[in-house]
């Protein structure tokens, strides 16, 4: 074959494609990887709450993973966020600091049909927590705040202003508490389910068919380049 | 030109397999989801899956035949390119698989 012009900027495109098409396949893959780790990690045992994630950074594991965490709530103001449903009757979410070992954690206690509810009252004391981990919201983060002081969104920036303090990456729904709030918020669903997710077929199957579509980028390359470069003349 | 008879009917039938699904995931399916939100759970949710999943694997066929004519005919590459990403928009494939209909037809009368 000769080497024209032609021949090496159709190369140089068949490189270039086909690049593509394997990281396009690689981050498949990686996603694939990525929610079988965390169906894993949502089925797998407790581990303490600052072994799965820092107020710095969190492993794409510890999302949906079971934690307990000891402590004891802070005397700082819990936060109402607004406007949140429970089975369809309107409500409050409540999220209260707690300190373990010096770490601020956002805790999302539950649901509670009214800001004066008693089931805000929370234990004084060293409490043992578990529950699972969960990203912020990140939707209305900029202005999250409500006249009347409650939150719009579980924004990460506006709690940290209000606590005054660094919080902990991720933030802990409650699931149980040592001893209990009597009486306490109803607790809420995940949002980002993580256990019980079907095998996720449809990123395997991408992954696969981009590195499909890498190899037609160099079938192609081989008929026209190869096997009939006269054709690429006209 | 029987090979080329062939390869004609093997992408006529994938186009019109292919476009077909994707032009029914488009107009039915994706409205479902993003306007009624109607694909979270039970039947719809299974077929919506397997809708996307069946289009990708077809696709990869589209583009199998879609190569095999278009060597054949000797088009050119951008030509060949602008038919294999023809079976990835909707609608589209009906107007590529239209197009090399015309091409082979005018390539056998021409040749006769």
């Amino acid at each position: 074959m000769r080497i024209s012009a032609r021949v090496v900027a159709l190369t140089s495109l068949a490189v270039a494609l086909s690049v593509v098409c394997i990281v396009a396949g690689l981050w498949q893959g990686s996603r694939t990887r990525d929610i079988l780790e965390a169906e894993r990690a949502a089925l797998s045992d407790p581990i303490d709450v600052l072994d799965a994630a820092s107020v710095d950074d969190f492993p794409a594991s510890s999302v949906g993973r079971p934690v307990t965490a000891t402590g004891a709530y802070s005397a700082a103001d819990q936060l109402l966020v607004a406007q949140r449903e429970l089975d369809g009757r309107p409500g409050d979410w409540v999220l209260a600091p707690f300190v373990v070992e010096g770490t601020t954690v956002a805790v999302l206690r539950g649901w509670v049909d009214s800001p004066s509810s008693p089931a805000l009252a929370v234990p004084a004391g060293s409490v043992t927590l578990s529950g699972a981990l969960q990203p912020f919201e990140e939707f209305y983060a900029e202005q999250a705040r409500r006249p009347d002081g409650r939150l719009i969104a579980v924004s990460r920036e506006e709690i940290e202003r209000a606590w005054g303090t660094p919080v902990l990456a991720l933030v802990l729904v409650l699931r149980s508490q040592e001893p209990a709030s009597d009486p306490a918020p109803l607790p809420v669903p995940l949002t980002v389910q993580t256990a019980d997710v079907p095998f996720p077929l449809q990123n395997a199957a991408y992954t696969l068919q981009w590195f499909v579509f890498a190899g037609f980028v160099w079938v192609m390359w081989w008929l026209w380049v190869v096997r009939r470069p006269d054709s690429l003349d006209t | 030109m029987k090979g080329l008879h062939g390869a004609l009917v093997r992408f006529r039938v994938m186009a019109w397999v292919t476009g077909v699904l994707l032009a029914v995931m488009a107009v039915v399916f994706l409205p479902l989801k993003y306007v009624f939100g109607l694909t979270e759970e039970g039947i719809l949710a299974t077929l919506y899956a397997w809708g996307w999943q069946a289009h990708g694997w077809l696709y990869i066929l589209y583009v199998a035949t879609g190569l095999d004519i278009s060597f054949r005919m000797r088009f050119s590459v951008v030509r060949t390119v602008a038919v294999l990403l023809a079976g990835t928009i909707p609608f589209a494939s009906f107007f590529a698989d239209h197009y090399v209909a015309r091409s082979v037809d005018a390539r056998i009368a021409a040749q006769s």
